[in-house]
């Protein structure tokens, strides 16, 4: 009887059966790598309308962060703040600046500067940024060193793991409220520990680990 | 197993099988078989057909899919980016504002015929859920069905933009340049002003001073909904320009007669003062006792502990008889109404009802001074003043019945004065503020075709409706949360209504248009109305005006209600001495125009109500003579509201019908006149007919048929065009809420009518293959009277389908939960099924309207269910309410079936539902006994934004936006129990309140029939409701702790009356759980 399989298919077995498997991991580490956030959003640095340096303004001028994302400590926003707040300065400062331009063109005709968002979440996920600020957890902590950045860039990958991380055992990530917008601050350099904070009282935290804590 | 089933039957007694105790129909009653296939199926027939017109098979889907998915995978790479978003600050943020925080601002509206004061919740400058405002005192925090959908109203795809001339759009500049001033010169001969019964201080004021100026201007009045016939009984007995005040709080015994005053003729005011008599907590508290004389079946004649069915047209003979039968038994009738004394006897009732007729009358003798006699707007002004004299024997006056000055234009006429007008050619410009006359005007006036005689004629509207249409000019109306305004409610409050965003499309309001027509000064609605109150607001205006603005209520006019001195024979000194003066109120802008001084020392004069009442005819009805009713519907009101998506597909509170309307019978008039529910019938009256869907329902009287007012519209907008049949066109001046006389007809054609009365019920008899077991459906709504209750507080135990002891679980009971749980009593007493708890959970969130075809296919999306079951006598039924939602049982069935853990159990208690997890199998909505789970089988928001762009402005921003293929239910309101926990955290210790949190149907509800609170609390209003001994759970047997439960209904069964054993009393199984054990095996 003639040959009806070519002499390469007698090891083909042996290949696929090391093969699949090994291959199937590949994918899945891949898919896993890959496709997490941690890979796809972290480094994230769109261009913005306006050449907004938080470098310049909040590292070296040393402006603190709620003075323009003033709603963060009452609202689940940190918005970004409207033009007029870049006026209280720039009115006198960098009166006739080219970047600025689009500023000024907002604060004259009330149309929007049209900033590109750098931090997002789906829209199914509902965070609040003042719960946050009163439990003690910095700026830094999810935003990297922002007072570093000429462009903002994101730091962290704002995955569900990656909160739940945190959710699960929240105490290693927690500074005074006062220290919030520190970016600077060293917690193991000044010897913090929160449980031995007598501004948190007995004021036990609860960050949620349901559904519902941040799905509605 | 044979052990479990005999247990789960309910009647060792007898082999037969149980009839169903509640029945939500009379298919299902008689246990027809087509609804089966409908309960069997969590999704019915249709579920495997994708009905969107793409012709897409599923076979070839998946074949697209696969290939698709090949394809895109290679290009996948560099293709994972998130799409770009934008955030988009303020130029110039108001101050106070903060971004995702709502504000809220005060504002009051005349909605469905009564002034609600509102809280009107503002997300980033958009109006997207309106609540009632707790500070005023008439409205007292609640707004019901029409007001909390009315927010969907602003963004109404069917808005106009521009004005029109003759029905083609045009310019406002083209408006003004005709209509600025157009009123403004000469005496006002030929003008004429329609306006449609709002109450306003500002309006009357600018009307006063256009009539000064031109005297020959005439001014009518008309709405569908107005109170014509009860202001005609008023005028009658002496109360001239007075309208009747109802205390319904301080009467213990109260009569109905035709009159729904918890459905469409009442209040949320109404309702709650009804409610604060009703409720009972302790079998020492004391509870009214409603007796409702009624020819349809109505929300009031489900409340009521004793129903007798009349047709309309014989009330008076029952009032006349019930008038008999009271001074039978001693009651003093006031001086100058002897002369009725041979009237009330001869009144003509039938004689079988007598005994309930003296039985009532025993009872209200009983209860004077705490009783109270109403009377429906449906019937004519005699009754009326014979029930104010009844009322003034009992010595009710004073007490729960008042009066009170009318605050609506005073001195407008009628709108068969105007057609009259019209058809002497007196009027050359015809201006109409609002409504909708060649729409709802009566059809004997024929106002459409009269209105093309008028050379100018100018609508006002919110949309280019049928009026305005045939009009010379429509000017856009703005709605209420974008205008200026005030309105003043019975009791005198007075609230300004402010607008929360600028007009959409640059409407103006009634004033305003009224300001440019006279060509008075200022034009801006802001100036107008604070012009009404400059005088009142003192040195401190400004001041004064922010606090108004602030609270929602003007708190410098109150006028007290117009003291009468009832002239009871015996002690008139006494009761010249038990009424305060009142005291003289200056308005000084508003002097002439609002009516608002009490006049002292008025009193009732029946003088001239034994002439009247001489007038009255009798009609006898039959199948030949059918008595037709006029009624404005349970959810679109009048009409008006017909294109609100969300009140078009809520179930009518009684038929449980959608999208339509229909004409509603009995079954015994449907078999005498071979209809069945769906036939396209012809009702013939006065030589008009009327083709309309007939539905089939217990419980009205027979030969009389309910037409539904308020659908049928051609010019409505999208969503009310199709939708039901014009009964106007039967409604004429001289009948204008019932007729006798008329013939119905069967078409031969059918018309489908989409309803939910028949989802989610439970078999009756479930078939196993070890046998039936037969569910007692009893246990849904668990009911008793006040006598049972006094005698066995624990009545709820024994209606237990298996004694609490016996239960087992099987999966490992929760251990007591620590910190804050969350947890609804919902009292069946005080719900009256008014539905306002649906359309606020619709409003909070999101969601979607899915159509009359869908809801014909069991796929409604509403997350409360407000199930009504007939319970008793097949023909002269009982009736009982239920909203159901979700109940977030702790042992969830839903929770242990669900393939990738998208519904889990929260900390709190909640049954929470992450929507993107959800993969859309079910699976979770099959296993629900409750049935309160909903599947987006299309994209409901995709379809919903299409039809509507603007609604999507309405959205709660606070909560997802479900896509397709998604489960979603009732989550307690989760986004504002966040908020308050962050609150709480953020400001104080973590715990919050009782009463911070307050879901959206428990802050809707008139009643306060829903609360909700904390369970671990053991001072929270919660856990004192659950303590109730009237507290169950439903489907209790099952184990699965829900923590919504009820608290059983009461009747206040009187005794003495016949049928008194109609109000069942369920105690075959008094034995209790005891028996069970007796069934060996």
């Amino acid at each position: 009887m003639a040959n009806i399989f070519p002499r390469w298919t007698n090891q083909l077995g042996f290949y696929v059966v090391v093969g699949a498997p090994v291959g199937l991991a590949v994918v899945v580490f891949s898919i896993w790598y890959w496709f997490s956030p941690e890979f796809t959003d972290v480094g994230y640095m769109p261009e913005q309308p306006v050449p907004y340096s938080h470098a310049l303004h909040a590292g070296e001028l040393g402006i603190d962060c709620r003075y323009c994302h003033n709603t963060v400590e009452r609202g689940a926003h940190a918005a970004i703040p409207p033009a007029e707040t870049c006026m209280n300065c720039h009115k006198f400062v960098k009166t006739d600046s080219p970047a600025l331009e689009p500023i000024r063109k907002s604060v004259e005709t009330g149309a929007a500067v049209n900033w590109v968002r750098v931090h997002m979440l789906p829209d199914y996920a509902f965070f609040d940024h003042s719960i946050h600020l009163a439990a003690g957890v910095g700026c830094v902590t999810c935003h990297g060193r922002v007072d570093k950045m000429v462009e903002v860039s994101q730091q962290k990958p704002l995955s569900m793991s990656w909160c739940l991380d945190c959710h699960q055992d929240p105490y290693p990530n927690l500074r005074p409220v006062s220290e919030v917008t520190n970016m600077a601050w060293d917690g193991e350099a000044e010897g913090y520990n929160p449980h031995q904070d007598p501004a948190r009282g007995d004021r036990k935290l609860s960050p949620p680990e349901h559904c519902s804590g941040c799905h509605r | 197993m044979s052990r479990l089933l005999t247990i789960l039957k309910r009647s060792p007694q007898s082999d037969a099988p149980a009839e169903p105790r509640q029945w939500r129909s009379l298919d299902d009653l008689h246990g027809d078989s087509s609804l089966d296939a409908l309960q069997q199926a969590e999704s019915p027939q249709g579920a495997l057909e994708i009905d969107q017109g793409d012709g897409v098979s599923r076979r070839g889907f998946m074949g697209l899919a696969g290939a698709t998915l090949a394809t895109a995978s290679a290009a996948l790479s560099g293709c994972i980016r998130k799409p770009t978003e934008h955030i988009v600050p303020y130029s110039s943020r108001p101050e106070d504002l903060v971004p995702g925080q709502p504000v809220y601002f005060a504002t009051a509206a005349h909605i469905g015929g009564e002034v609600i004061g509102l809280l009107v919740e503002s997300q980033e400058g958009r109006p997207t859920k309106v609540e009632g405002n707790p500070k005023h005192p008439a409205s007292r925090g609640k707004a019901g069905s029409l007001a909390q959908a009315s927010v969907l109203d602003l963004y109404d795809p069917d808005r106009s933009q521009v004005p029109a001339n003759k029905g083609n759009g045009s310019t406002w500049d083209a408006l003004w340049a005709a209509a600025d001033g157009m009123l403004e010169a000469g005496d006002g001969a030929g003008a004429a002003l329609l306006v449609n019964d709002v109450p306003s201080p500002t309006l009357n004021r600018l009307i006063a001073q256009l009539k000064g100026r031109s005297p020959k201007l005439q001014v009518y009045s008309y709405a569908p909904g107005a109170r014509a016939n009860a202001a005609a009984g008023a005028d009658l007995v002496g109360m001239v320009g007075q309208q009747t005040r109802y205390a319904f709080d301080k009467a213990r015994v109260i009569v109905a007669l035709d009159s729904d005053f918890l459905g469409t003729e009442g209040t949320t005011a109404s309702s709650a003062g009804f409610a604060a008599a009703r409720r009972v907590s302790m079998p020492s508290d004391d509870m009214n006792r409603l007796y409702s004389v009624e020819s349809v079946f109505s929300l009031t004649g489900t409340m009521a502990d004793h129903r007798l069915r009349l047709p309309a047209s014989q009330m008076g003979s029952f009032l006349a008889a019930l008038g008999a039968e009271l001074v039978a038994g001693g009651l003093q009738l006031p001086p100058g109404s002897q002369g009725l004394v041979s009237a009330l006897s001869g009144h003509g009732l039938a004689a079988d009802h007598g005994p309930w007729v003296s039985a009532l009358a025993k009872d209200l003798l009983a209860h004077r001074g705490k009783s109270l006699v109403v009377v429906g707007e449906g019937q004519p002004a005699p009754v009326h003043g014979l029930a104010h004299l009844l009322n003034s024997a009992l010595g009710n006056v004073g007490e729960t019945v008042s009066f009170a000055s009318r605050s609506t234009v005073p001195g407008a006429n009628s709108i068969v004065k105007l057609s009259e007008a019209l058809d002497a050619g007196s009027v050359q410009t015809l201006v109409m503020l609002g409504g909708n006359p060649a729409y709802d005007a009566p059809v004997d006036l024929d106002f459409a075709t009269k209105m093309g005689k008028v050379a100018t004629s100018i609508h006002l509207s919110d949309r280019l409706d049928e009026t305005s249409s045939l009009a010379t000019w429509h000017v856009p109306a703005a709605h209420y949360l974008e205008a200026w305004g005030d309105l003043s409610s019975a009791d005198g409050t007075v609230a300004i209504q402010q607008p929360l965003i600028a007009p959409l499309f640059g409407a103006v309001s009634g004033i305003e248009l009224l300001a440019h027509l006279t060509g008075s000064g200022s034009t801006g609605g802001r100036d107008l109305v604070a012009d009404t109150w400059k005088s009142s607001g003192g040195l401190n205006f400004d001041q004064n005006w922010r606090t108004w603005l602030h609270d929602g209520v003007v708190e410098l006019v109150e006028a007290t209600p117009v003291p009468v001195a009832a002239p009871v024979a015996a002690s008139a000194a006494d009761a010249a001495t038990d009424s305060a003066p009142a005291e003289d109120i200056e308005t000084a802008a508003a002097a002439d125009a609002t009516e608002m001084e009490a006049v002292a020392g008025a009193s009732l004069d029946f003088s001239s109500l034994a002439a009247a009442w001489a007038g009255l005819e009798s009609h006898a009805v039959s199948s030949d003579s059918l008595e037709v009713q006029f009624r404005l519907d349970g959810t679109v009101y009048d009409g008006s509201a017909g294109n609100n998506p969300w009140l078009q597909e809520l179930p009518d509170p009684m038929t449980k019908l959608t999208w339509d309307n229909a004409a509603v019978m009995n079954p015994a008039t449907a078999g005498a006149l071979g209809v069945a529910s769906g036939d396209l019938v012809s009702i013939s009256l006065e030589g008009r007919s009327l083709e309309i869907a007939a539905f089939v329902m217990p419980g009205a009287v027979d030969n009389s048929i309910l037409l539904p007012l308020g659908y049928g519209r051609d010019k409505g907008g999208r969503f009310a065009s199709g939708a039901g049949f014009n009964s106007y066109a039967l409604r004429s001046s001289t009948a204008m809420n019932w007729a006798v006389g008329a013939t119905l007809s069967a078409t031969g054609s059918t018309y489908e009518l989409a309803g939910t009365q028949d989802y989610g019920r439970l078999d009756p008899k479930l078939e196993t293959p070890f046998g039936v077991i037969e569910y007692d459906r009893r246990t849904s709504v668990r009911e008793a009277s006040l006598d049972q209750f006094r005698e066995d507080p624990d009545w709820v135990e024994a209606q237990e389908v298996m004694a609490a002891k016996h239960l087992k679980s099987l999966w490992t009971e929760p251990n007591e939960r620590e910190g804050q749980q969350w947890g609804m009593s919902i009292d069946l007493n005080v719900c009256t099924g008014c539905s306002a708890c649906t359309i606020a959970c619709q409003a909070e969130n999101n969601i979607m309207v899915v159509g009359k075809e869908r809801i014909a296919r069991g796929r409604e999306m509403s997350w409360i269910r407000m199930d009504r079951y007939f319970t008793g006598d097949e023909e002269n039924p009982q009736a009982v309410v239920q909203p159901v939602a979700c109940a977030h049982c702790e042992t969830a069935p839903c929770e242990q079936v669900c393939p990738v853990a998208a519904t889990a159990h929260s900390p709190d208690g909640l049954n929470d539902i992450a929507y993107n997890r959800c993969i859309g199998t079910r699976y979770c909505a099959n296993n629900c006994p409750f049935k309160v789970r909903r599947f987006n089988f299309f994209n409901y928001s995709k379809e919903n934004d299409a039809e509507a762009p603007l609604a999507a402005l309405q959205k709660n921003p606070d909560v997802t936006v479900r896509f397709r293929g998604v489960v979603e239910k009732c989550t307690y309101c989760v986004q504002r129990i966040s908020r308050a926990k962050i609150e709480a955290k953020v400001d104080g210790d973590g715990v919050v309140d009782d009463g911070q949190v307050v879901p959206a149907c428990a802050q809707a509800c008139p009643t306060d029939a829903i609360i909700f609170g904390d369970i671990n609390d053991k001072d929270s209003r919660v856990t004192q409701a659950k303590a109730d001994p009237r507290t169950y759970a439903m489907l209790a047997e099952l184990n699965i702790h829900p923590r919504t439960t009820y608290q059983g209904k009461l009747r206040n069964t009187n005794s003495a009356m016949p049928g008194a054993a109609v109000a069942e009393t369920h105690d075959e199984h008094g034995a209790g759980p005891g028996h069970h054990e007796e069934a060996g095996h």
